[in-house]
């Protein structure tokens, strides 16, 4: 029984707080919906002739409607049809007042209400009813006439709760006796506001004119957007369309319908002499004087200006066009540019890099350059740039513009402050010396990875080949002194070459090295020889390759005629060959060691060249973006597994054995003498080993020891030993 | 007269060692007190070493930069390996004060260079070579990045290793060399070094090879023109075939030229060709055979010399039981003598001498049968270097070998640097290239890789040998050319591979090739 009862007391009071939920809840939506539901209540009870009834159920209307929240459209139209319906049923059942009140109550919210209309429902007007309700609002309403020149101005009363427009049949308003305020104002006159005070039944007239006090000029430029100075003040662009009746205008039509036409209007302006400038770039700017004797609106005479413009004009072999950084299209491409004091940054960009010119336009005059893409390093440098002559970063750009296979190129100072943001990089993150010793905290503390990822990320956002600083380590006492440490894409050992940029003999330098390339390919007779003082040829030692059919020549052969032509030497066959191409016919005059003669066609063969792993006096970051622009230069897939084959080796030397090893496995060559497969094969047990993977280091140096005639580089040693060397070695197994 | 035969001049030691002179445009440090650099370099480059060494020094006392007082100071160092003797210690301590005081400088592994230099200097040891050694690895690019001496001093390493007799060591070191630094001018000295190391273990193809990279790669060096003629040596050992006919080039001094009783011909690394002849000695110049000097013996009729050859610090010399010595001041004598217990040093009756690295005096004396060392200024006897052999002829190759002609076996015996018996060239033997027989081998001779030549006067035939001593090849001398051979005493080889038989009988030198 308790249990029962405890049920119970919880149902009743889970339904109690469920109600209150409930009734919160429906608090707003009951105000609206339910006043509605009830509203058509009242009006049926009203049509059954329950007044009474009908009359409660409005009060209820009311009381919901009224909780001093303003009122919507829909719910101020319950609320008069409420009070209407409610004022009917009060003067049925005789409360002639309390109808009063109510069509009071409807006259203060809507003054020009006529009765009847909130309650169509109800059919027929009871004339009585009618007449109450028009008493009231003698009452109740008094009228307001408005006469404010100009017609146009704008007229607010009681700010704006009360709407008014002059213009529109608005010019005698309805308003419930008592003060109002009102407010009129337009621009260029001065500004109006009174307090008004408004008596039932009567009608007031208010009648005022806004004093003139400045002008409104319209203009009418093209270009469209051209900037309008007024006494050398800026007062907006001409960007908006041409409004239909200035269209029509003669002197618009006069002006021609070549570009689009801008429209402004200016307002505020003072009577005097006023002094018109317009302004559009790539126009040539305008001016006039305009006078102004009194305020007023004044139509200022069109204007167009006249162009001014260099043509631009880029060919090339593809690529795109950027202006200062902004797309302009692909190559080949005819803009033009608008002459400026600074220089334009014109750029083109392709997967082999950039060309990039710095032009200041004269108008009339063309620019125009074939566009040669080259690998591209980014100056990125904030700092280390002491206050001299000029910037340095540019001086440097132009020195080096010369370089036949990379353009170094300054980057603007937002975007590397920016890059370096991205990449929480400090300035003077690459200020190294050309021992490779770093030269700020930052140099020194930038781990190796994060240089690596850091060149890597830097590179594909700015779409260059490579990054780099300049540092001024002698200061200001020394500015043209330039330290130039730059870093490939996928490298984390900088490099950095010292320039002196006043310096000629420097500059040459610096060019050299940039200029120098290594050999991919070198055409060989397949034939090692010999200078020898006192023999009237080349001296063979060795036939390396299979170049002369089926005779092989041995050592002690001299080979002392090529085409007919007397060898003096050896040197003098290598320089004949040279100038040969792979699968040519030379022939041969050989004095065979025994003593005979005898005459051998050769075909001289390309052979592959590798740069050294080792060498310490190679640009490995040039190299690195040289060798990636080789594979994609590359006119035939052997070209482009050399290209690979050295692109590996380079990153190596960079650091980068992960993506080192990527570019040598994919490379394939044939086993054989010199750069062959073991060279592969042992420079991939190299880049495994550098990561631990002694494994994978194991069979490569394995598959290299295979390879007895294979070479490290064409004069290089061989690879056997290296290779047989490294699976000997003891502490490769403890590392 | 005895003094002057020890004057200061550049000799033997100097030749691969030195580093070349850090020009005076070097150094572009206006700061007074720095000043007298520039001068110091003209006076050193002039050979005025007196005046140079005062200017480095004011340089190292006044000049506020580091850097310049280390170039100051190994200059020093180089001054005092330069002239003759030595002196190691001041040397040492210029050296010192660089690799010390002023190591974090970039002229600051040179001093380790340096140091390297004059272990060498100071012997040919294993504990010498092993200290060079170690000095030159010391730079390296970790501890010394600013260096711009890596080549040099890993070439000079690898020098080391050739001259300690370790040929597999230098090679793949001389090999380090190409590989890391490929466009220096020690790269073309290292490929010489590697072919030389190559010939030395019996590779004389891979030595060609090697040779013809410096041809083609360093085409206008001094030492593609050297690598030429090493091509040449081992074309003509190696490719010609085992029987050679060797043809007369020219006639030495010309054909007016006679040499009355010529005893022997030498050869010094200079490429001086020394003729010696009962009137005195003839100098002429291998590369072009133009006669240098002359040296008469004057007032010395009764004066019959036995051996002739250069002595230290470049002077000629003739012996029998004592010396005459020609020097840039005259002729000077000397007689050494092995001391007795009792009475007075014992004479030498000498068929051949020569010097050794080191300045020192090997004797050969038929009297005692054995070879003697003697030091530089010739006072003092040092020991036997060799016994129980008759020697005839004695010759010296680049990493110190002697080989010795021995009279009594009629084969040639060779010695390393401290006298150890090394191998033998037997009377009779075979090779690659056959069978020889030594019918009366009359003198012996190293060309510049090392190959060995023995002169058979009768035979009018060379016989050569590699440097592993197998017997190559017999050349045969051209009887009749430009004129008619009749009795070959002896020959000398220059750097190009162009043999020198005096004939005595004949008066006259000529030239093979």
């Amino acid at each position: 029984m308790r249990r029962q009862r405890s049920w119970v007391s919880i149902g009743l009071l889970s339904m109690a707080i469920a109600g209150l939920v409930h009734a919160k809840v429906g608090a707003t939506q009951a105000t609206q919906v339910g006043a509605a539901e009830v509203l058509q209540n009242a009006l049926a009870e009203y049509r059954t002739g329950d007044h009474k009834n009908a009359e409660a159920l409005c009060q209820k209307v009311i009381l919901g409607l009224s909780t001093g929240a303003p009122l919507g459209e829909i719910q101020l139209r319950q609320l008069l049809a409420a009070y209407e319906l409610r004022g009917r049923a009060r003067f049925i059942l005789g409360s002639k007042d309390g109808a009063r009140e109510d069509f009071r109550s409807i006259l203060v919210r809507a003054p020009n209400h006529v009765f009847g209309s909130a309650t169509p429902e109800i059919p027929g007007i009871n004339p009585n009813h009618a007449a109450l309700f028009e008493a009231t609002r003698k009452e109740t309403i008094g009228y307001l006439v408005l006469a404010i020149s100009p017609e146009d101005a704008d007229v607010k009363i009681n700010e704006g709760v009360i709407p008014v427009d002059q213009r529109s049949g608005g010019k005698v308003i309805a308003l419930p006796a008592g003060p109002v305020q009102v407010v009129s104002q337009k621009p260029g006159h001065n500004r109006l506001e009174e307090l008004v005070t408004i008596e039932a039944g009567n009608t007031i007239t208010f009648a005022r004119t806004l004093e003139r006090v400045s002008s409104k000029l319209s203009f009418v430029v093209a270009p469209q957007g051209a900037e309008i100075y007024i006494d050398e003040v800026a007062r907006g662009r001409a960007s908006a369309p041409l409004p239909p009746n200035y269209a029509t205008s003669a002197e618009v039509i006069a002006l021609g319908a070549r570009d689009p036409l801008g429209f402004l209007e200016v307002d505020g302006i003072k009577a005097g002499r006023l002094r018109l400038e317009f302004r559009a770039p790539c126009y040539q700017s305008e001016s006039r004087s305009f006078p102004m004797d009194r305020n007023g609106d004044f139509f200022v005479a069109p204007v167009r200006l006249t162009k001014s413009a260099a043509p631009l004009s880029v060919e090339g072999a593809g690529g795109e066009v950027f202006v200062d950084g902004a797309k302009l299209g692909p190559v080949p491409l005819t803009n033009e540019l608008c002459p400026r004091p600074d220089p334009y940054v014109v750029e083109v960009r392709s997967g082999r890099g950039r060309h990039i010119k710095r032009v200041t336009p004269v108008t009339g005059q063309k620019i125009s350059f074939l566009a040669e893409p080259k690998p591209a390093i980014a100056i990125l440098s904030l700092t280390g740039l002491p206050d001299s002559r000029s910037d340095l970063r540019l001086d440097l750009e132009t020195a080096l513009e010369p370089a036949r296979y990379v353009t170094v190129f300054a980057l603007q100072k937002d975007v590397v402050q920016r890059e370096l943001e991205v990449e929480q990089l400090e300035p003077g993150w690459l200020a190294f010396d050309t021992t490779g010793r770093g030269l700020s905290t930052p140099a020194r503390t930038v781990s190796v990875p994060k240089r690596l990822a850091a060149a890597s990320n830097l590179a594909q956002r700015l779409q260059v080949q490579g990054i780099a600083e300049i540092h001024v380590p002698g200061g200001a006492a020394d500015p043209r002194n330039v330290l130039f440490t730059y870093l490939a894409a996928g490298s984390s050992t900088p490099e950095t070459m010292r320039i002196n940029l006043d310096d000629r003999d420097s500059l040459r330098n610096a060019l050299a090295l940039l200029n120098a390339r290594a050999e991919l390919v070198r055409v060989s007779s397949g034939i090692l020889v010999a200078d020898v003082q006192d023999v009237a040829g080349a001296v063979v030692l060795r036939q390396v390759w299979k170049t002369t059919g089926e005779t092989t020549l041995s050592k002690g052969d001299v080979i002392v005629a090529a085409d007919g032509g007397k060898l003096q030497d050896g040197s003098a066959f290598d320089a004949l060959i040279a100038r040969k191409k792979a699968g040519d016919k030379v022939t041969l005059d050989v004095r065979r060691a025994a003593g005979s003669a005898i005459q051998v066609t050769l075909e001289p063969l390309n052979l592959p060249q590798v740069v050294g792993y080792d060498d310490q006096t190679l640009l490995v970051n040039r190299l690195i973006v040289d060798f990636r622009l080789a594979g994609l230069d590359a006119a035939t897939p052997y070209e482009e597994t050399i290209a690979r084959l050295n692109l590996g080796v380079m990153l190596m030397r960079g650091g980068n054995w992960t993506a080192a090893r990527t570019e040598l496995e994919k490379v394939t060559l044939p086993d054989g003498p010199g750069v062959s497969r073991g060279t592969v094969k042992y420079l991939l047990g190299l880049c495994h080993d550098a990561v631990g993977n002694t494994a994978d280091a194991d069979r490569a140096f394995t598959e290299a020891a295979a390879s007895v005639e294979a070479r490290l580089t064409s004069d290089g040693p061989l690879i056997k030993p290296l290779a047989d060397k490294k699976l000997n070695d003891p502490a490769r197994r403890r590392r | 007269m005895r003094r002057a035969i020890f004057v200061a001049t550049l000799g033997l030691l100097t030749l691969v060692y030195l580093r070349p002179f850090v020009s005076a445009q070097g150094v572009q440090d206006s700061a007074s007190g720095c000043n007298p650099f520039t001068n110091a370099v003209r006076f050193m480059d002039s050979g005025n070493y007196g005046e140079a060494l005062k200017d480095f020094s004011n340089v190292v006392n006044s000049c506020p930069s580091d850097n310049i007082k280390a170039q100051a100071l190994l200059k020093i160092g180089q001054i005092y390996l330069a002239v003759w003797p030595p002196r190691l210690n001041e040397a040492r301590q210029a050296a010192d004060r660089v690799t010390a005081q002023l190591a974090s400088t970039p002229s600051a592994a040179d001093g380790w260079i340096l140091k390297g230099q004059i272990e060498l200097f100071e012997g040919r040891a294993r504990a010498n070579f092993d200290a060079a050694l170690a000095a030159f690895v010391r730079v390296n690019p970790e501890a010394y990045p600013a260096s711009t001496s890596f080549a040099e001093a890993e070439y000079l390493a690898a020098e080391t290793q050739r001259l300690a007799h370790q040929p597999d060591d230098a090679v793949r070191r001389f090999q380090e060399v190409t590989l890391k630094y490929p466009r220096t001018p020690w790269t073309a000295k290292a490929l010489l070094g590697a072919a030389s190391s190559h010939a030395r273990l019996g590779d004389g193809i891979q030595a060609m090879e090697l040779q013809q990279r410096v041809r083609r790669e360093f085409r206008e060096s001094p030492e593609a023109a050297l690598a030429l003629k090493r091509n040449t040596i081992l074309h003509r050992m190696l490719l010609r075939g085992s029987r050679q006919t060797l043809q007369q080039l020219r006639l030495l001094g010309g054909a007016t030229v006679k040499y009355r009783d010529g005893i022997g011909l030498a050869i010094d690394s200079s490429g001086r060709i020394v003729v010696g002849h009962k009137d005195g000695a003839t100098v002429f110049s291998a590369e072009n055979g133009e006669q240098i000097r002359a040296g008469r013996l004057t007032g010395t009729s009764s004066y019959d010399p036995t051996a002739v050859g250069f002595g230290p610090g470049g002077v000629i010399a003739l012996a029998r039981q004592y010396f005459f010595v020609f020097d840039r001041e005259g002729m000077a004598e000397f007689w050494p003598g092995i001391p007795q217990r009792e009475g007075n040093p014992k004479q030498l009756e000498m068929p051949a001498f020569v010097t050794n690295w080191k300045g020192e005096w090997l004797l050969a004396d038929g009297r005692s049968d054995s070879i003697h060392r003697f030091s530089q200024d010739g006072k003092a006897y040092i020991g036997a270097f060799a016994s129980n052999i008759v020697a005839a002829r004695i010759a010296q190759n680049d990493i110190d070998d002697i080989a010795v002609l021995n009279e009594r076996t009629k084969g040639v015996s060779v010695y390393d640097r401290d006298g150890k018996f090394i191998a033998e060239i037997l009377r009779k033997g075979a090779g690659p290239a056959g069978s020889y027989a030594l019918e009366s081998p009359s003198d012996v001779a190293f060309d510049s890789l090392g190959n060995v030549y023995v002169l058979d006067g009768p035979r009018a035939t060379i016989y050569l040998f590699d440097p592993g001593l197998k017997f190559q090849s017999a050349l045969e001398l051209q009887p009749k050319g430009i004129t008619a051979l009749k009795k070959a005493s002896a020959l000398a080889v220059d750097a190009a591979g162009r043999i020198y038989v005096l004939d005595r009988d004949g008066q006259q030198v000529i030239v093979y090739q």
